[in-house]
């Protein structure tokens, strides 16, 4: 491989706390499910590599702790994010409500990153609960997955290394 | 109602009644008398007594487990502040022994260190002319500048990170070190929450400490260097290795203002690897 088609990319996991940040990184990088919950306390590092085509991206993923207000996540977290996760979890409104002022202040703060939004815990609920979450937030998410079941992790981390990779070519 | 006509009617039938009752109460007490025999028989057979109580010794067992912290360490914290305060002579005769051997390891370590790079300046026989000759003017003795030289802090890696990102630009090290790219983004997310949490914006982290080792960080414009060393650092170690870094920067671009690729990383990479390689080694 070309070793210029080998880039690194700084991501970031947002979203309110509990929602399964952690856990979700756990499962991409390690495949493993953390079964007790320990709150991020700052920030987390985390390395994984993603192959698309004849690319490789090393995505550098920082676990940013929980926040209930957007506005209160350090902005020096947040600097020279190309992508971020906002996930939310489907068995708490409380973590969807109000989506899309959420997701707009974020993206004030690293104008130009691309987005993914995910929909974790869908193993707490049916295939029609989860549509009827799906279909109730402002800004409908793009996958809905299970960090516990490990459904759906491995497409998310792809698809945002995807959005990253095309932004990168353009 | 019974009606008693004589006094010989009334003592038949209160020894009828004697008799009755005598009857009832040698049934019960012989009741009785087996249900003791039998709760005897099972506290004597242990097995079978064993088996009674066996459930409620596990049940509490298991509840004392669970719940040994919250109900006794208020108790043991206070045992053991008295038993440190009232034994202290015994308890330093028991740490002694271990402590000893911890700090031993330790100096072995530091002396081993030590006189390898004594070894290095002997076998080098114009450093060590120089070294007599700075002895003999400085009044210093020959064996003591030997020591001085020998505890000298040892360069063990260098990181370049981009300060936006925290991105791994360049790495070299003396030791296999796996993942520098995630001690880059941790490092440049712990200097930028401690120069935040002060609100010092214009000023920026500069040392970070460890055990025996210390992370010094040369701040630049758009990167910085954080380099990893072992031992008590000295004004002249941190400043031949500013020197050493800004001589680096002169002779080598280090743009900041690119795509992070494998290529650029490992040629920044073997860079650094060629220009601090001999960083370690005594000065001629």
């Amino acid at each position: 491989m070309d070793s210029t088609n080998w880039i690194s990319k700084k991501i970031a996991l947002l979203g309110y706390h509990a929602v399964g940040k952690t856990s979700l990184i756990s499962q991409f990088v390690e495949q493993k499910f953390p079964e007790s919950y320990l709150s991020t306390i700052g920030l987390k590092v985390d390395k994984k590599t993603v192959e698309l085509g004849d690319h490789r991206l090393e995505l550098i993923i920082w676990d940013i702790a929980g926040q209930e207000n957007m506005a209160h996540i350090p902005q020096y977290y947040l600097n020279g994010c190309g992508g971020f996760i906002y996930v939310i979890d489907v068995s708490r409104p409380s973590t969807y409500e109000d989506l899309k002022t959420k997701l707009h202040m974020i993206q004030s703060m690293v104008p130009g990153a691309e987005m993914v939004i995910a929909a974790n815990k869908k193993d707490l609920l049916s295939e029609s609960e989860l549509e009827e979450v799906l279909s109730s937030c402002e800004i409908r998410p793009d996958i809905s997955t299970s960090a516990k079941e490990n459904d759906n992790v491995e497409d998310l981390f792809h698809m945002l290394a995807s959005k990253l990779l095309a932004a990168h070519e353009s | 109602m019974l009606q008693v006509q004589s006094k010989k009617e009334a003592e038949g039938l209160l020894n009828e009644l004697r008799s009755l009752l005598r009857f009832d109460n040698s049934e019960e007490k012989s009741e009785f008398i087996a249900r003791i025999d039998s709760l005897q028989e099972e506290i004597r057979d242990e097995e079978l007594f064993e088996e009674k109580i066996k459930p409620h010794f596990e049940k509490n067992i298991a509840y004392l487990q669970e719940n040994f912290p919250d109900l006794f360490s208020k108790y043991l914290a206070t045992a053991i502040k008295a038993q440190i305060r009232d034994s202290q002579d015994e308890i330093i005769d028991a740490l002694y022994p271990i402590i000893g051997k911890l700090i031993a390891k330790y100096i072995r370590a530091e002396i081993d260190r030590i006189s390898q790079r004594v070894d290095d300046r002997l076998e080098d026989p114009f450093a060590n002319f120089r070294l007599r000759v700075k002895a003999f003017f400085s009044g210093v003795s020959y064996q003591e500048m030997l020591m001085r030289e020998g505890a000298l802090a040892i360069l063990e890696e260098i990181f370049v990170i981009r300060k936006e990102d925290g991105l791994l630009m360049g790495h070299f090290s003396l030791n296999d070190v796996s993942h520098p790219d995630m001690i880059a983004g941790m490092l440049t997310g712990i200097k930028s929450f401690i120069e935040h949490a002060f609100e010092k914006t214009s000023q920026e982290l500069e040392t970070l400490e460890y055990e025996s080792y210390t992370i010094l960080i040369f701040n630049f414009k758009t990167f910085y260097f954080a380099a990893v060393e072992k031992g008590p650092i000295k004004s002249e170690f941190k400043e031949k290795l500013q020197n050493s870094i800004f001589a680096f920067c002169e002779k080598n671009d280090v743009i900041t203002d690119q795509s992070l690729n494998k290529a650029v990383i490992d040629s920044l990479s073997l860079e650094l690897k060629e220009h601090f390689y001999g960083f370690n080694q005594l000065d001629k």
